[in-house]
């Protein structure tokens, strides 16, 4: 059994506990949260032990890893602690508000030999994953363009005072939301290294972005488009998808279907010439333990057999994450300058 | 108790469709008018279909306003409620906080009602504020025959994963002392959850999961569900 702890209970934090809850090899030994309401309820239903003070837990518990999933502000020192300490770490995404505290942390696991991960979940989701395969086979010939999107109803109406509306908490619709398309893209097609144009709009907030465009190249020289906007009420929940075209058809993807496109028949991959559609439900590995879609304990699964094995995993790495927060920074350049 | 062999389910009307994005927004379109669902319904109470297995979607409560007006046309007919809607709550808790969210959700005069110890109160008694919540999503059915009410798999799977057992427990005893009621639990990990409502002294329930040749969503395996 491997000894793990919580860090900040919202939405993904208990999401989080209650898969590694499950785990078979994994105990829950303890949460963290400043909120009196949520620790009550572990204290008063579960055997796990609670703590407030993050400081207090490291040093009272003997953990294996730690899962951060406390507001971004907070990533770079609870993570930096966690690895001084000598634990193995999970943290949420985006990974870091700025690119030298990242960059510190990325070094830092390689001198340590932590393993590492961030939870963008998307990579175990299979149809990305054989996106990624198909376009490995070529199926698609030379690449021409791609379109990488992201739509939902976070932000349906003018309101502010939480942290959503603070781009000094990572608030806006580039790191909480465009973060995912961005890192998918970097996961399937290549690394963003240009960015050509780039706006973000505000739809209702004030203070942050709701939406994202932007022109991109990747170090493939493969040329791309970003649409993401969180202000969109026409869709029920968050909706990602990537398209790409080649010289020999083309593939649209989403988290439940892939559609591929070809001028001529594929025989060897069993497609045929145009539309074929494969589905999630026959694209998915099984899991042990489901919590929503499979893709959020797959990536913890694929977290805690690589603690198990000290073997530092492909996927999702610290230095993936990071190189996404570039990718975000070169945007926020571009933006600035073409307001000058 | 006896359940219907063939109950009729909700997803198509509010575009949840887990194979296609597509296919989603088509329902969507389709079913924009709460008159589109209406008639639906009527048909299938037509084909003799007496059951409507929904969530606690705000416009179920248009449809539960429509069957009160038409007692005679839906005497027979049962609904079971699935709570919650867990989209509504899902953004709240990322941005305000499970606090924060509750707040936001509980009707208006809850923490009036509790005055004398507020917020403070209702944070130590976690029962009660549960029941607070069942009949906030209730309250849209009142009137109408709900013999069995379920909660949604993402709290069924959480609870469990997070080995809060004993919520099980309160769950089941409130909706059958204050609904008369059997409890439903859905779920993606039947095995499990079997288990852990029989540890709580809970046998025998009403159980709701995927089934299905390919094993999709069906933690353990096919064998394990099958057994």
């Amino acid at each position: 059994m491997v000894k793990a702890a919580v860090v900040g209970l919202g939405k993904m934090g208990i999401s989080h506990a209650a898969i590694l809850g499950a785990h078979p090899d994994v105990e829950l030994v303890a949460v963290c949260d400043t909120s009196s309401f949520v620790l009550e309820a572990f204290e008063k239903y579960t055997a796990t032990k609670t703590y407030k003070d993050y400081d207090k837990m490291l040093e009272k518990e003997k953990l294996d890893f730690v899962v951060i999933a406390t507001p971004t502000k907070f990533h770079y020192s609870m993570v930096k602690q966690a690895i001084v300490k000598g634990l193995h770490v999970f943290c949420e995404k985006p990974f870091s508000l700025n690119t030298p505290e990242g960059e510190e942390l990325v070094a830092l696991v390689k001198e340590k030999s932590t393993i590492n991960q961030v939870g963008y979940h998307n990579h175990f989701l299979g149809t990305f994953q054989e996106l990624k395969r198909l376009l490995k086979e070529n199926i698609l010939g030379e690449l021409v363009h791609f379109t990488g999107e992201a739509y939902g109803p976070v932000v349906t109406k003018e309101k502010g005072g939480t942290w959503r509306s603070k781009p000094s908490e990572g608030g806006g619709c580039l790191f909480d939301y465009a973060s995912h398309v961005l890192n998918l893209i970097q996961e399937v097609l290549g690394r963003p290294n240009k960015v050509n144009g780039a706006l973000l709009k505000s739809v209702y907030s004030k203070g942050v972005e709701d939406a994202v465009y932007a022109l991109l190249t990747l170090e493939n020289q493969l040329s791309g488009v970003l649409l993401v906007n969180w202000s969109d009420e026409t869709y029920r929940k968050m909706s990602t998808s990537l398209t790409v075209q080649g010289k020999k058809g083309k593939i649209i993807c989403d988290a439940t279907e892939i559609k591929i496109y070809l001028h001529d028949a594929n025989p060897k991959e069993k497609l045929e010439k145009g539309w074929n559609t494969k589905y999630i439900t026959d694209l998915t590995a099984p899991v042990n333990y489901y919590l929503r879609g499979e893709e959020y304990s797959a990536q913890v699964d694929y977290f805690v057999e690589n603690v198990i094995k000290r073997k530092q995993g492909i996927a999702n790495t610290f230095e993936q994450g990071h190189y996404t927060d570039k990718v975000i920074e070169m945007i926020i350049t571009n933006t600035k300058q073409n307001e000058n | 108790m006896k359940i219907d062999k063939s109950l009729f389910g909700d997803n198509q009307f509010f575009g949840v469709n887990h194979a296609s994005d597509e296919k989603s927004r088509a329902q969507a379109v389709r079913f924009k008018d709460d008159t589109a669902i209406i008639h639906v319904l009527d048909q299938a109470i037509d084909q003799g279909i007496n059951t409507f297995m929904c969530t606690t979607h705000d416009r179920i409560a248009n449809i539960c306003n429509h069957m009160r007006a038409n007692p005679s046309r839906y005497k027979n007919f049962n609904i079971y409620p699935c709570m919650p809607y867990a989209h509504k709550y899902a953004n709240a808790v990322t941005e305000l906080g499970i606090m924060g969210a509750i707040k936001q959700y509980v009707p208006g005069n809850i923490f009036s009602t509790f005055a004398k110890g507020g917020v403070a109160f209702l944070q130590k008694d976690f029962k009660k504020l549960m029941q607070i919540l069942i009949d906030a999503e209730m309250k849209m059915f009142q009137g109408i025959n709900t013999p069995v009410i379920f909660i949604q798999n993402v709290l069924v799977d959480m609870i469990l994963g997070l080995k809060m057992y004993d919520v099980f427990k309160e769950y089941d005893s409130y909706i059958r002392e204050k609904y008369h009621a059997e409890p439903g639990y859905i779920t993606m990990n039947m095995p499990a959850l079997l288990d852990a409502l029989e540890k709580v002294g809970i046998s025998n329930p009403i159980i709701c999961f995927s089934m299905n040749k390919i094993g999709f969503r069906m933690a353990g395996g096919l064998e394990i569900n099958e057994k």
